[in-house]
């Protein structure tokens, strides 16, 4: 059932997290206990409509943001700070599968934080990562060719991506819609690699800058 | 009676975007260029338009000139005397803001004026016979639009947009606010000029879709990605070059010139000649394939010089190709190929080079469009976007947009530790923990840079504090929680705070290249004659903002839920509310706040009512936005 607030302005009751006072349309605070995906009324889970996600984005900073707050009181405006704050912090989680995939770990009480060690544990993903490497350090960067096998490399790499993405959202999906607390690990797992893997196309990318 | 429900009704029925006519403000947008600054309004219809001077000119050109009497010249005047007073005229000052001398020299081509290192390392300028900061020096261009927009408005301006290029960093942003600050203005907020330019187009011509937007001025270079939907115009990625413009054409140019007529010391005077003939001879190669510029020095013969296009081209291939990678970087960081582009708008007089349109043709595969005037369209955007802030604009429009470079910390090893990566939405805010190194540790030091790169030395450093207070405790034990917040001017803030213990202590920093500057803040003082005055207006425009709030929530309050009261009740909440309403309509801002306290006050048990009702209808298994 939803908690039920007090309009901070008139008073009235206002079901916590709603933006608005429904009876004095007053901006309230953002409810710190609604998570990204409650936040933006999407169900949480992995597979996620980008297109909503933008949308429901775009509204919201129609309603809340600073511009539209410029002429009222200095608690209204700050509320439509926090709102639109807390709105750039979902959009950028969600948005992306990596960090959606973290987020969700996260929430789900999976794990609390996500591991920031520079090397893998695993011993068999540590070797496929410094394959991954000893590939990028062969490319002669003043070859005639290192444009192109950089983009070739990037591409290889973009699958690779893309399957992880795949995966761990099968995980996830496991555990959302199965019940399958299995899944979570799966996706944990993923996730991890998907990390190591964008590491390294950031480290791609700044090579490949040389040649912009 | 019934006139307390009319009072409060017209705040009921204002939405935070809707505003009477009468409250219609004075307010512009300034585009403060390198080589030219504009200023535009947006007139009843809701059309932007530029202000222009008496002759009719609307670009003021940004020069200033500081004779020795006294005198303050800017645009064409300046101009006009900088054949007299070359060490005395300042050119290109945009340059300079916010930046070191190290940075300056390093980038900077010859000068007329001196240049040398004024507090905090930030430059100042030399001239003949005084010093003056490049803050001060916008200051003035500003005031002269300033003025200029007051004409024709009729009246002092209430507040302005300026515009900023998108890469400019936290410190060049800073001293361009703390400039319209000293200049007297009330700046409302800082636009980045892509962005501003997106707007004036987008809603020029109802256009929706992806957009890319190449932003060629004097000093500086832009480009941002944008996506516009029903009116928000929401910037998915930004980048540039602080210091690529046609200002650097003109010093290839102008190098090449100085060779032909032999003259490797050029004096002051010279230099300004061949500089002036070298802008004119690019100008002039926009239009045809050879030119011949005329170079009057003070003594001898004048030369002829001819230059072919071809030849300029060749000088300035590697500039115009250095534009390339902040474009395909701000693709990649925006997820997109040239082809998902709906256009690409041209903005800036550099673009008028024909091998910038063929390269930029080439870069995103399509013709680019320039149907708006490049030179205007910034102020244009500008404009429309000051109107939006000064709470009267039709409210259909939003701009969404982003931090230009990463901001960061410096840890262990002298790297940067990234808190807000670039290209993030702002306003924004983020936090990241750290703790202590070494036992006993009571202070931190926390040094904060902006960029991309991962040395600490490779890095612009905006600030540098200490969090002290930090308990004695063993190493790694203390949690350090910094905060960094960019607010919607781009600029940051930065707090630290200790965890673990009750004691909490928060440090605020404002980066130093800014109003941190004491000489700055001296000449801000200065400048604020009118503060206090300011300062009491304020006051009151909240206190009446308040008042306006309380009385339309207790309005609304009594129409939803005014049975919960019996009739003495009800009549004395009406009282303190017609006390408050003509409290409100005097210049009193203590006595709004007192009948405004009194009533709040003499209102909670009426709020204890209404609470318990709310409940109630939770309760019995009902929403209560259901009774709205
Ligand atoms: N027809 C032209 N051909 C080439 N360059 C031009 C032309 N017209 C203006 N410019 C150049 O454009 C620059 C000024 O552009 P502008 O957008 O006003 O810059 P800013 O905003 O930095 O002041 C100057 O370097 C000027 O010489
Ligand atoms: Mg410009």
């Amino acid at each position: 059932m939803n908690r039920v607030d007090v309009c901070w302005s008139c008073r009235g009751g206002v079901v916590a997290g709603e933006g608005f006072c429904p009876t004095c349309r007053v901006i309230q605070p953002p409810d710190p206990r609604r998570d990204h995906f409650h936040y933006f009324g999407l169900n949480p889970g992995f597979d996620l409509d980008l297109g909503v996600l933008d949308t429901v984005y775009r509204q919201r900073q129609q309603q809340f943001h600073p511009d539209l707050f410029v002429s009222r009181g200095a608690t209204e405006r700050r509320y439509s700070m926090e709102h639109v704050t807390r709105l750039n912090e979902g959009y950028r989680t969600l948005k992306d599968p990596l960090t959606r995939g973290e987020y969700l770990l996260k929430v789900t009480g999976f794990r609390e934080q996500t591991p920031e060690n520079a090397t893998p544990s695993d011993p068999a993903f540590l070797l496929e990562i410094m394959e991954w490497r000893e590939t990028l350090e062969e490319v002669d960067l003043k070859g005639k060719n290192a444009a192109m096998q950089l983009q070739q490399l990037r591409d290889r790499m973009m699958e690779t991506c893309d399957a992880e993405v795949v995966t761990l959202g099968k995980g996830f999906h496991d555990w959302f819609v199965g019940g399958k607390r299995e899944g979570l690990a799966v996706a944990a797992q993923h996730t991890d690699r998907l990390r190591y893997f964008t590491r390294f196309l950031d480290e791609l990318d700044r090579k490949s800058e040389l040649f912009f | 009676m019934s006139v307390l429900l009319d009072i409060a009704e017209p705040g009921q029925s204002l939405r935070p975007h809707e505003v009477r006519p009468e409250d219609r403000k004075r307010v512009v947008g300034i585009d403060l260029g390198t080589t030219f600054s504009l200023v535009a309004a947006v007139d009843v219809q809701g059309k932007p338009a530029c202000i222009p001077d008496d002759e009719g000119r609307v670009a003021l050109p940004s020069v200033v000139c500081y004779p020795q009497d006294g005198r303050i010249l800017v645009g064409d005047r300046a101009i006009a005397a900088s054949e007299q007073y070359p060490t005395d005229t300042i050119v290109s000052v945009k340059r300079t803001m916010g930046r070191s001398l190290d940075d300056v020299v390093a980038s900077e081509h010859r000068t007329g004026f001196g240049l040398e290192a004024g507090e905090g390392g930030m430059v100042r300028i030399v001239t003949s016979h005084h010093r003056v900061s490049p803050v001060e020096v916008s200051a003035h261009i500003l005031k002269v639009l300033a003025s200029r927009a007051e004409e024709a408005l009729g009246g002092s301006l209430d507040g302005v947009v300026i515009t900023v290029p998108a890469y400019f960093d936290d410190a060049q942003r800073q001293a361009t606010k703390d400039a319209g600050r000293l200049a007297g203005l009330e700046v409302l907020r800082l636009v980045n000029e892509p962005t501003a330019a997106a707007l004036a187009y987008g809603l020029d011509q109802g256009r929706e879709g992806l957009y890319a937007i190449y932003d060629l001025g004097g000093g500086t270079f832009d480009i941002s990605i944008l996506r516009l939907t029903q009116g928000v115009f929401q910037v998915l990625s930004t980048g540039g070059d602080s210091a690529l413009g046609g200002d650097d054409f003109d010093h290839l140019l102008c190098e090449y010139i100085l060779k032909e007529i032999d003259e490797a010391d050029p004096s002051p005077a010279v230099l300004q000649i061949c500089k002036a003939a070298a802008r004119q001879a690019k100008e002039m190669l926009s239009r045809v394939d050879v030119c011949e510029v005329r170079v009057a020095l003070p003594h001898g013969e004048p030369f002829g010089i001819r230059v072919t296009r071809e030849l300029f081209e060749e000088m300035i291939d590697d500039l115009v190709r250095a534009t390339g990678t902040p474009c395909r970087r701000a693709m990649k960081d925006a997820g997109i190929r040239g082809h998902d582009l709906q256009g690409v708008v041209l903005v800036g007089g550099s673009t008028r080079v024909p091998m910038v349109r063929q390269y930029v043709k080439e870069l995103f595969g399509r013709e680019p469009l320039s149907d708006l005037d490049p030179d205007q369209v910034v102020a244009l955007g500008a404009a429309l976007q000051a109107q939006q802030l000064s709470g009267t604009a039709r409210g259909d429009m939003l701009l969404l947009d982003v931090t230009p470079l990463s901001l960061g910390i410096e840890t262990m090893g002298e790297l940067v530790e990234k808190i807000i990566a670039r290209n993030a939405p702002i306003p924004t805010a983020r936090s990241q923990d750290f703790t202590t190194f070494k036992d006993g540790q009571t202070a931190m030091a926390i040094h904060v840079l902006q960029g991309e790169r991962e040395l600490v030395s490779d890095c612009r450093s905006l600030a540098r504090f200490e969090l002290r207070g930090i308990p004695p405790m063993t190493a790694g034990a203390a949690r350090i929680r910094v905060t960094f917040q960019v607010d919607a001017d781009g600029l940051l803030t930065v707090s630290a705070q200790e965890q673990t213990t009750g004691v909490q202590q928060s440090v605020a920093v404002k980066p130093s290249y800014g109003l941190g500057d004491a000489e700055i803040e001296r000449m801000l003082r200065e400048a604020m004659v009118h503060g206090e005055a300011d300062w009491r207006q304020r006051l009151l425009h909240e206190a009446k903002v308040e008042a306006e709030r309380v009385l339309s929530a207790a309005g609304a309050a009594l129409r939803e839920d005014g049975d919960l009261l019996d009739e003495n009740e009800l009549k004395r909440v009406k009282g303190l509310m017609l006390a408050l309403w003509e409290a409100s309509q005097k210049e009193d801002h203590e006595g709004i706040n007192r009948a405004r306290e009194t009533l709040d006050r003499e209102t909670v048990f009426f709020a204890e009512r209404r609470m318990d009702r709310s409940v109630r209808k939770v309760m019995t298994g009902r929403k209560v936005d259901e009774f709205q």
